[in-house]
């Protein structure tokens, strides 16, 4: 087997070898400073941009606050308004029906009963007390009292008690829950 | 010697790429790195203030819409119908004239005024009350009509339980004289402090909210003044409240 003869000698080659290793090294070197450049560029521009449009944004800011600011009466009537009609709207659904509730006490003008108490509760619930001169007034009390069941605008309807006094009249009391 | 030779011709020649790559890498630390956290930051702040510029816009075009004379009408009569102080005078010289416009006989009356002023923005609860106990003389059908009164006036006034001592019904079945209790309670709320944060956006005024409104525009205002008919003399009004 013939091998090939090599005339360069060691040296020569370590040399063109030394001098292919530069090139490499020099063309690496350029592009990644090529590429250090590009991207500094880059960031110093976007940071410029940045900084820019931060500060036109602070300036567009500052102008609406200080628009806003004129229109400041404005605001604070309307805050006003927002914040009372809150306040208002739960003092009227607070508010009991109390004309409905007394209003229903015309249906107690029985003759022979009289009213001799009546308390209204917070809950619109009807507390009255009173005296029926005989059983026949007693019964017609008791009729109004079933019609008025009748018609639902009560939930409950009690008779908590009925007594007889020393005078021979009927000691009730009723109460009307709503 | 000759190795000696070799190694620093080397190191000659690659002197100038390492001190570029060292440089690159130096500023690459020293410059680059802390601006690109600043970019992001400043990027940050951008979508911040881009908010607070939505925000802004929002709320002047919500403000230019409104009418300031509109809106001083309705906060005032709102402020008539829930007063920011407590005005334990206002709510006697009310409660009188009520009384006496439906010929109901006042026959004494009691409240505890307690502490007169509460700093606005400091509240506590978003309604104060303020109770009078009255008792009271009256036919069934004159009360009737003051509490149908009652319902439709300013400042908004509720009726708060109501005891009848004694009531007296005729033989013809009808309900006439009667003597009781019953407590009246005004009401006042302090105003909020709100006003100083421009990116708080403006509170909506719904349909419902004038609705409200115009139904208040419909309601009966006691004036303190309308019970200044006699001649004034000293130790009336808000120097001694309770002569009446």
């Amino acid at each position: 087997m013939l091998k090939g003869l090599n005339l360069i000698s060691l040296e020569t080659r370590k040399t063109i070898q030394f001098i292919r290793l530069k090139k490499k090294v020099k063309t690496v070197v350029f592009l990644f400073l090529t590429l250090f450049v590009l991207v500094s560029l880059s960031v110093l521009l976007a940071f410029l941009w940045l900084n820019r449009t931060v500060k036109s944004n602070e300036e567009k800011i500052a102008a609406l606050e200080e628009e806003i600011k004129s229109l400041e009466r404005t605001e604070s009537y309307a805050v006003t308004i927002a914040d009372r009609v809150g306040g208002v709207k739960k003092i009227l659904q607070e508010r009991k029906d109390y004309l409905e509730v007394l209003s229903d006490l015309k249906t107690f003008s029985i003759p022979g009963f009289e009213l001799e108490g009546l308390e209204l509760a917070r809950g619109a619930n009807l507390k009255i007390t009173g005296s029926c001169r005989d059983n026949q007034a007693l019964a017609s009390l008791n009729y109004e009292v079933e019609k008025l069941m009748e018609q639902k605008k009560y939930r409950n309807i009690i008779f908590p008690s009925v007594s007889l006094r020393a005078n021979g009249r009927y000691s009730v009391s009723l109460e009307l829950e709503r | 010697m000759r190795k000696k030779t070799l190694l620093t011709e080397t190191l000659e020649e690659f002197a100038l790429p390492m001190g570029i790559i060292f440089f690159i890498l130096l500023v690459t630390i020293v410059f680059l790195i802390p601006k690109i956290k600043q970019g992001f930051e400043l990027r940050k702040k951008i979508v911040t203030q881009e908010g607070k510029i939505d925000k802004l816009s929002q709320k002047l075009a919500d403000l230019s819409t409104l009418s300031e004379a509109e809106l001083f009408d309705s906060s005032s009569l709102l402020l008539t119908a829930l007063p920011q102080e407590k005005d334990f005078y206002r709510t006697l010289v009310m409660t009188k004239q009520i009384l006496n416009k439906n010929n109901i006989f006042l026959e004494s009356f009691k409240f505890a005024p307690g502490e007169l002023a509460e700093e606005t923005g400091k509240k506590t609860s978003s309604l104060s009350p303020l109770s009078v106990s009255v008792s009271f003389a009256a036919t069934f059908e004159d009360f009737m009509r003051m509490l149908n009164e009652v319902d439709k006036i300013l400042p908004l006034v509720r009726v708060e339980g109501l005891k009848v001592g004694s009531m007296a019904a005729t033989e013809s079945a009808s309900l006439f004289g009667f003597s009781g209790k019953m407590n009246l309670i005004s009401f006042y709320s302090p105003l909020p402090k709100v006003l100083g944060k421009p990116e708080k956006p403006l509170p909506r005024i719904s349909n419902q909210d004038r609705q409200l409104i115009e139904e208040l525009k419909s309601f009966y205002q006691y004036q303190a003044e309308a019970v200044s008919e006699e001649p004034a003399s000293a130790g009336v009004g808000r120097d001694n409240p309770f002569s009446l």
